[in-house]
C-alpha cells in the first residue's frame, strides 16, 4: 500500500511538471514581454536588449523555466501586468465564486439527471421517456450562451422571478448554475437512461424478477446500482466542461469568478495572470484527485491496485 | 462529454465477431425500429447536401450586402419578401443563404477536427495499450497532463495568442479532442489484446503493426464511431461559443455561431430572425447527430440485437 | 462494500470538492447581501458598466470604468465642465507668471476623507505620485520640470518649454492624501482610497461591487444621493436586464439595437450624448498600396460613411472630416475636402494609381469595442467590393490589436478610435500624427515641426492657426484616415434620477438628483 501511495504521489508530481510546462509554454507563444511593456515608447533596439538581459529573457528557455517553477514553487506565480498585484492572490480571490457554481450546477445537474434518467429507462417509450429524453436532448443541443441570455429574459426581465447578475444570495446563484448545469444534466440523463435500459437486460436481473421480486425494488436494488457506475465516472470527468462552460456563464452573469478573470486577463494580454489561474484549477484537479485516491486506500485496503 | 461511452463499452467489443449477412437489411430494420435516429440522419443528410450543394442551394450570394434592405423580416410576415425567404441580417444579407453556406464551416470544424482528433488518437491508443511498458506510462502521462488543464480555457488563449482562423480553431479541437480517443482506444486494445484470435496471431508470427490493423483496430471502431457523433456535437457548439467570445471564424465567412451571437442583441428589439434561425441550424444539427449516434450504437452494438 | 468500488472515486472528489467550497463559499462572494433586486434604501443608486477597475488609484489606472468610480471620492484640481471648459475647482486660479511657469492657487478649505488637510504638499505630493507610477497615470505630468510651494495654499509649475496647457492637463489631477497615500503606498489606497470628493469609500467586494457612501461634509455641498454602488457586467443585454428589473438605474454601453428596449421598458430611458470617442480606419502609408495618396483617397471616396452611420449605428454617431473635435481649437470643418461618397471617383483614382484590375489589402479590426465596430468593418469590406478592392479580414479582440498596432508595423490599414485623454488639439495629434508619439503611422515632417512650434506657442489665436492649417493639410493633402465618425455614448437611465452624460465618458454623479 505505501508503494502504492509513493507511486501515486510521484505520478501527481510528473503530471504538476508537465502542466506548469504547458503554462511556461503557453507564456512564451503570447509573444515579446518586453516589446510589449516598451510598446508606444520610444525605446531602440538596444534598450530592448538592455532590458531582455536585466529580466532574464535572453537567458535560454531551460533557465528560464527553471527560475519559473523554482518561484512557482514558493507560491509566486509572478505580478499580473495589470494589477501590478500578485496573479496567485488573484486568482485564489475568484477561486471559491467558481467553485460555488460549478458544484451546485453539477448538483442540479444530478437531482435533475438522475431521476429523469431512471423514469425514461423504466417507462421505456412512454410519454414520460420521451418528454424527459426530449428535455435531455434540447439541454445538449443549445448553446451554452444562447441559453443564458434567454433565462435571463424570461425569469428576470419577463417573470421577475430571479436577479439577471452579480452575486451575493441564492438567488443570484440560481440562473447561472442551471445555465452551466443544463449540459451535464443531459448528458447524465441520457447516460443513466441508456446504463440502466442496458442493466435491465442483464441476466441477474432476470433472475432477480424471476424470483419474485417486485419490479420497483428490483429496479431500485440491483438497476440503480449497477447503472450508476458510468454515470458517476463521468460525472468525475465533467471537470473541465464545466470550467469552460464557466467562462461563458460567468461572462453573461457577470458572476464574479476565475473565469471571468481569466478571459478579461486574456483580452488585457495579462498572460501571467492566465497563466497562474491555469495552473491554480490544475493543480486543484491533481490534487483533489490524489487526495481521494489516498482516501481510498485508507477506507478500504482491500482493493488492489496494479 | 467525451467519457460517457467509454465504461459502458469496456470490455464488450466485437462487430467483427457478429458480422451479420446484409448490412443493408439491419440498417433498414433498425431505422424503422428507431424513428428518431431516421429523422437524424435525414437531417444530417440534409445538412451535408446543404454544405456540398451551397452554390447552387443557395439564392444569394452569402457576402452580398445590401444596406437599405437590412433586417428584412422573414417572407411570410408582413413587407417580407419572398427573395429573401427567411429574411435578411442587420448588413442586409440573405439569412438563408448564410445559413445554407453556415453549414460548410460548423460541418467542416465538427468532422476535420474529430477526424484528426480520432486518427492521433487512435494511433497513440493503440500504441499504448499494445505496447504497454513505458510508451503506455508516457501517453498515460501526457492525457493525465491534458486532463488536468482547463482545455477551453487552454483553447480560448491559444486561439487569441495565434489568432482566429478556421484552421487555428481546429488545431485546438484537436489538441483538446485526440486525449478522448486514446483513452478509449487504450481500454479497448488492452481487452482486445488478450482474446485467442489476436494471441493466435502472434503465436503464428503475425507482425505488431498488421496484428494491431487487422485484429485489434476493426474491433475498437465501433465505440470510435459512436463517441464521435457526440464529439462533434461538442465541436459545433465550441464554436459557438468561441464566436460569443468574439472568437470565431473571421468574417465575413458565415458561421451559425457567429450568426447567432451576432444577432443575439437584436431579439429582445422584436428582430427575432437573424438569431433564431441559425440557433435552429444549430440545435436541429446537434440534435440530429445525437440521434444519429443512438441509432448507430442500436444498429453496431451487439449485445441491444434483441 | 461491494458498491464502493474504484469506479465511485469520482463522486468522493465531488464530495471532497464541496466541502471544500463550502468552507470558501461562506466567506467569499456572499458579501452582505444589502443592494438587492429592490433597491430598500431608495437614496442609493446601482451604476452598472463592462469591466471592473483594475485599481482604484488614479495615478496608477486611468481606464474610464475606473476614473468613474475614482471620480466619486477624488476631485481634480480643475474640473472639466460638459461643455469642455475648464472651471476652478480645488485650485481657485491659475496663470503663467513666466513662460515656464505657471502659479495655481489652491482652495484653503478642504480636508481629505481622513482629516489630511488639502494643500500645496498635497499637490506637490500627487503629481510627484503621478510622474512615479508604475501605471497609466504616469503619462499626464512628464513636462513638469519642477515645482515650488509658495505658500500653504499656492504651488509654482515649472515647465521646460513654454506649455500652455497646464491648466487642460490639472482636470486629471486627483488630490491624493500625502500621508494615508505614502502610508499604505498604491496598492493599498486602491483597496481603501481616500479622496476629497463628494463621496466616501465603503467597500470592494471584487468582481462583485464598489460601494462609496455619500460625504455629508462635502466642502461643495453634500451629494443628493446617499449611496452608489458600482457593478460590472460585460454582456451589453444583462446589463439592460439588469436597468428593467430595476438592479441598475445607470448601465453604460447600449448597443444600439437595445436602445429601444430600454425605452420601451417602464421606469427607464436611454441617455446619449455624442462622445469624443472618434473611430476611423488608419493606413500604412509607408508601403504599398496606401504609399500612394490617390489609393487613401479613393478609399475615402469609396466608403459611405454616412450610410454607416445612418444604417448600421442608427443614427447614433456623428460624421468627422478632420481630426480636430467641433468646438474645438482649431476646428474648421469649412477648410476640410469632404470626401463623400463616390464610387465612381473611387474607381477613377484607383485606376489612376494603377489598380484598375483591383486590389487586395489586409484590414485589422477589432470586435467588441467600439460601437458594432465588427459590423462596421464588415459593411466597409462590402462597400470597397463594389470598386474592386478585396480586404483581408483580420478580427480580433481590442488588446490583441492594440500591441499589434504598436508593436509591430501593421501592413495595409487598421480599423482604429482615439478618445483624448486631454483636452486640447495637441493631445489629437501627438498620439497619432507625432513621429515621438504613441501610433507611428500618419507622422510627417509638416506635422512633427506643426505640433513642436504649436506647444510652445502660448498665444491662442495662433495655435488656432497652426492646428487649422494642420488639420487642412492632413485632410486634404496628406489623407492618413478614412475619417469616420465619432459614436455616441449610450447610457440607459432609470426614470428617478435626473442625470447627465458627459461627452468624456466620465459617470458624474456630483449634480445627479433624484425626481421627486
Amino acid at each position: 500500500m505505501l508503494n502504492y501511495l509513493i507511486r501515486r504521489l510521484l505520478q501527481s508530481i510528473f503530471v504538476l511538471l508537465g502542466v506548469s510546462i504547458v503554462v511556461f509554454i503557453l507564456v512564451q507563444l503570447s509573444g515579446d514581454p518586453v516589446l510589449q511593456m516598451l510598446a508606444g515608447t520610444a525605446a531602440t533596439e538596444e534598450d530592448l536588449q538592455a532590458l531582455r538581459t536585466e529580466l532574464g529573457y535572453n537567458d535560454p528557455l531551460i533557465v528560464q523555466y527553471g527560475r519559473y517553477l523554482l518561484s512557482a514553487l514558493q507560491g509566486d506565480l509572478g505580478e499580473s501586468l495589470r494589477f501590478k498585484r500578485p496573479a496567485l492572490e488573484l486568482v485564489l480571490d475568484r477561486l471559491p465564486a467558481t467553485a460555488l457554481l460549478a458544484v451546485t450546477s453539477l448538483f442540479f445537474a444530478l437531482i435533475v439527471a438522475v431521476p429523469v434518467g431512471i423514469l425514461s429507462a423504466v417507462r421505456r417509450n412512454t410519454w414520460i421517456d420521451n418528454f424527459g429524453m426530449i428535455l435531455a436532448l434540447l439541454g445538449q443541443s443549445i448553446p451554452l450562451f444562447w441559453l443564458g441570455i434567454m433565462f435571463v429574459l424570461v425569469f428576470s426581465v419577463e417573470l421577475r422571478w430571479l436577479p439577471p447578475s452579480g452575486a451575493g444570495s441564492w438567488r443570484h446563484l440560481i440562473l447561472p448554475a442551471v445555465t452551466l448545469g443544463a449540459y451535464p444534466m443531459a448528458r447524465i440523463a441520457r447516460l443513466m437512461r441508456s446504463s440502466l435500459l442496458d442493466v435491465l437486460q442483464e441476466e441477474y436481473m432476470t433472475t432477480a424478477r424471476a424470483k419474485g421480486l417486485r419490479e420497483r425494488s428490483v429496479v431500485v436494488t440491483h438497476g440503480v446500482r449497477n447503472a450508476a457506475l458510468p454515470v458517476i465516472t463521468i460525472v468525475g470527468l465533467m471537470f473541465g466542461t464545466l470550467m469552460g462552460g464557466a467562462v461563458i456563464t460567468e461572462t453573461i452573469f457577470a458572476w464574479p469568478g476565475i473565469g471571468l478573470l481569466t478571459i478579461q486577463a486574456i483580452q488585457n494580454r495579462d498572460f501571467t495572470l492566465v497563466q497562474a489561474s491555469v495552473l491554480v484549477v490544475s493543480v486543484i484537479f491533481i490534487f483533489v484527485n490524489l487526495i481521494t485516491d489516498i482516501t481510498y486506500v485508507y477506507f478500504d485496503p482491500r482493493i488492489r491496485y496494479e | 462529454m467525451n467519457e460517457a461511452s467509454l465504461p459502458k463499452f469496456a470490455g464488450k467489443t466485437s462487430a467483427a465477431e457478429n458480422r451479420q449477412p446484409s448490412h443493408w437489411s439491419k440498417i433498414t430494420r433498425t431505422l424503422a425500429r428507431n424513428r428518431a435516429g431516421l429523422f437524424g440522419l435525414i437531417i444530417v443528410m440534409f445538412v451535408f447536401l446543404a454544405a456540398i450543394g451551397a452554390p447552387y442551394l443557395a439564392p444569394h450570394d452569402p457576402l452580398d450586402q445590401d444596406l437599405e434592405l437590412r433586417l428584412l423580416p422573414p417572407a411570410w410576415m408582413a413587407d417580407g419578401n419572398w427573395s429573401y425567404p427567411l429574411g435578411t441580417d442587420q448588413l442586409g444579407r440573405d439569412i438563408l443563404s448564410r445559413i445554407i453556406y453556415g453549414s460548410r464551416v460548423s460541418l467542416l470544424v465538427g468532422f476535420t477536427s474529430v477526424g484528426i482528433a480520432a486518427i492521433i488518437g487512435m494511433a497513440a491508443g493503440l500504441l499504448a495499450g499494445y505496447q504497454g511498458g513505458w510508451i503506455d506510462d508516457v501517453i498515460g502521462r501526457i492525457i493525465d497532463i491534458q486532463l488536468a488543464i482547463p482545455y477551453l480555457l487552454l483553447a480560448i488563449t491559444l486561439v487569441m495568442i495565434l489568432g482566429s482562423s478556421l484552421r487555428n480553431l481546429i488545431l485546438v479541437l484537436v489538441i483538446y479532442g485526440w486525449t478522448v480517443y486514446a483513452r478509449l482506444i487504450r481500454g479497448q486494445t488492452l481487452s482486445v489484446r488478450e482474446r485467442e484470435f489476436v494471441m493466435s496471431a502472434k503465436t503464428i508470427g503475425v507482425s505488431t503493426s498488421r496484428i494491431m490493423l487487422r485484429h485489434i483496430l476493426p474491433n475498437v471502431i465501433t465505440p470510435m464511431i459512436i463517441l464521435s457523433t457526440v464529439e462533434i456535437a461538442n465541436m459545433i457548439t465550441f464554436e459557438a461559443g468561441l464566436s460569443f467570445l468574439g472568437l470565431g471564424v473571421q468574417p465575413p465567412t458565415p458561421s451559425w455561431g457567429g450568426m447567432l451571437a451576432d444577432g443575439r442583441d437584436y431579439i429582445s428589439a422584436g428582430i427575432w430572425w437573424p438569431a433564431t434561425f441559425p440557433g435552429l441550424a444549430i440545435s436541429m444539427t446537434i440534435l440530429a447527430i445525437n440521434l444519429v449516434g443512438d441509432w448507430l450504437r442500436d444498429l453496431l452494438d451487439p449485445r441491444l440485437q434483441a | 462494500m461491494k458498491y464502493f468500488g474504484k469506479q465511485y472515486r469520482p463522486l468522493i472528489a465531488l464530495l471532497i470538492m464541496l466541502v471544500a467550497t463550502a468552507g470558501c463559499a461562506s466567506v467569499a462572494p456572499a458579501g452582505n447581501s444589502t443592494t438587492g433586486d429592490t433597491a430598500e434604501a431608495s437614496r442609493s443608486i446601482t451604476v452598472v458598466q463592462g469591466p471592473e477597475p483594475v485599481s482604484l488609484d488614479p495615478s496608477v489606472d486611468i481606464n474610464k470604468t475606473s476614473i468613474n468610480v475614482q471620480h466619486t471620492m477624488m476631485d481634480p484640481l480643475v474640473y472639466h465642465t460638459p461643455e469642455n471648459e475648464t472651471i476652478p475647482w480645488l485650485a481657485t486660479g491659475w496663470e503663467p507668471v513666466e513662460p515656464t511657469r505657471w502659479r495655481i492657487s489652491l482652495r484653503d478649505d478642504v480636508l481629505f476623507h481622513n482629516g489630511e488637510p488639502f494643500n500645496a504638499d498635497s499637490v506637490i505630493y500627487s503629481i510627484n505620485t503621478y510622474n512615479n507610477s508604475a501605471g497609466e497615470g504616469s503619462v499626464f505630468f512628464q513636462y513638469v520640470e519642477a515645482m515650488e510651494k509658495v505658500d500653504d495654499y499656492t504651488v509654482d509649475i515649472i515647465t521646460a518649454e513654454p506649455n500652455p496647457i497646464v491648466p487642460e492637463t490639472l482636470a486629471f489631477l486627483y488630490a491624493l492624501p500625502p500621508e494615508y497615500h505614502a502610508e499604505v503606498g498604491s496598492d493599498g489606497f486602491s483597496q481603501a482610497p481616500v479622496g476629497t470628493g463628494p463621496f466616501t469609500f465603503s467597500e470592494w467586494d471584487q468582481g462583485v461591487k464598489i460601494v462609496v457612501n455619500a460625504n455629508q461634509e462635502y466642502w461643495n455641498g453634500a451629494p443628493a444621493i446617499d449611496q452608489v454602488v458600482f457593478k460590472p457586467a460585460p454582456e451589453a443585454s444583462t446589463r439592460v436586464a439588469m436597468l428593467e428589473t430595476g438592479d441598475a438605474d445607470i448601465i453604460a454601453n447600449v448597443p444600439p439595437e437595445l436602445t429601444a428596449r430600454v425605452d420601451g421598458a417602464e421606469g427607464s430611458s436611454v441617455a446619449e450624448v455624442p462622445s469624443l470617442r472618434m473611430v476611423f480606419v488608419e493606413f500604412n502609408p509607408f508601403e504599398p498600396p496606401f504609399d500612394d495618396v490617390r489609393v487613401r483617397q479613393a478609399f475615402n471616396y469609396a466608403v459611405d460613411k454616412d450610410a454607416l452611420i445612418d444604417i448600421i449605428l442608427d443614427g447614433h454617431a456623428t460624421r468627422m472630416k478632420g481630426v480636430i473635435i467641433p468646438g474645438w481649437l482649431g476646428y474648421d470643418a469649412d477648410a476640410l475636402t469632404d470626401y463623400a461618397y463616390n464610387p465612381d471617383k473611387a474607381r477613377e483614382l484607383l485606376a489612376e494609381a494603377g489598380y484598375a484590375d483591383g486590389l487586395e489589402v489586409d484590414f485589422w479590426f477589432p470586435i467588441g469595442r467600439y460601437l458594432k465596430d465588427k459590423e462596421v468593418a464588415e459593411a466597409i469590406a462590402g462597400q470597397l467590393q463594389d470598386v474592386g478592392v478585396t480586404l483581408n479580414m483580420n478580427g480580433s479582440d481590442i488588446g490583441t490589436l492594440v500591441e499589434r498596432i504598436h508593436t509591430q508595423e501593421l501592413s495595409g490599414m487598421h480599423f482604429f478610435s482615439m478618445a483624448p485623454l486631454i483636452m486640447d488639439p495637441d493631445y489629437l495629434f501627438r498620439t497619432h500624427f507625432y513621429s515621438e508619439g504613441l501610433n507611428q503611422y500618419g507622422w510627417t515632417e509638416r506635422t512633427d515641426a506643426d505640433i513642436e512650434q504649436a506647444i510652445s506657442t502660448v498665444d491662442r489665436s495662433e495655435r488656432e492657426q497652426i492646428y487649422r492649417d494642420l488639420d487642412a493639410y492632413l485632410t486634404n493633402e496628406q489623407v492618413p484616415w478614412i475619417y469616420l465618425y465619432l459614436q455616441n455614448l449610450i447610457y440607459g437611465v432609470n426614470d428617478n434620477l435626473d442625470w447627465q452624460p458627459r461627452p468624456d465618458e466620465i459617470i458624474d454623479l456630483r449634480n445627479a438628483t433624484f425626481v421627486e
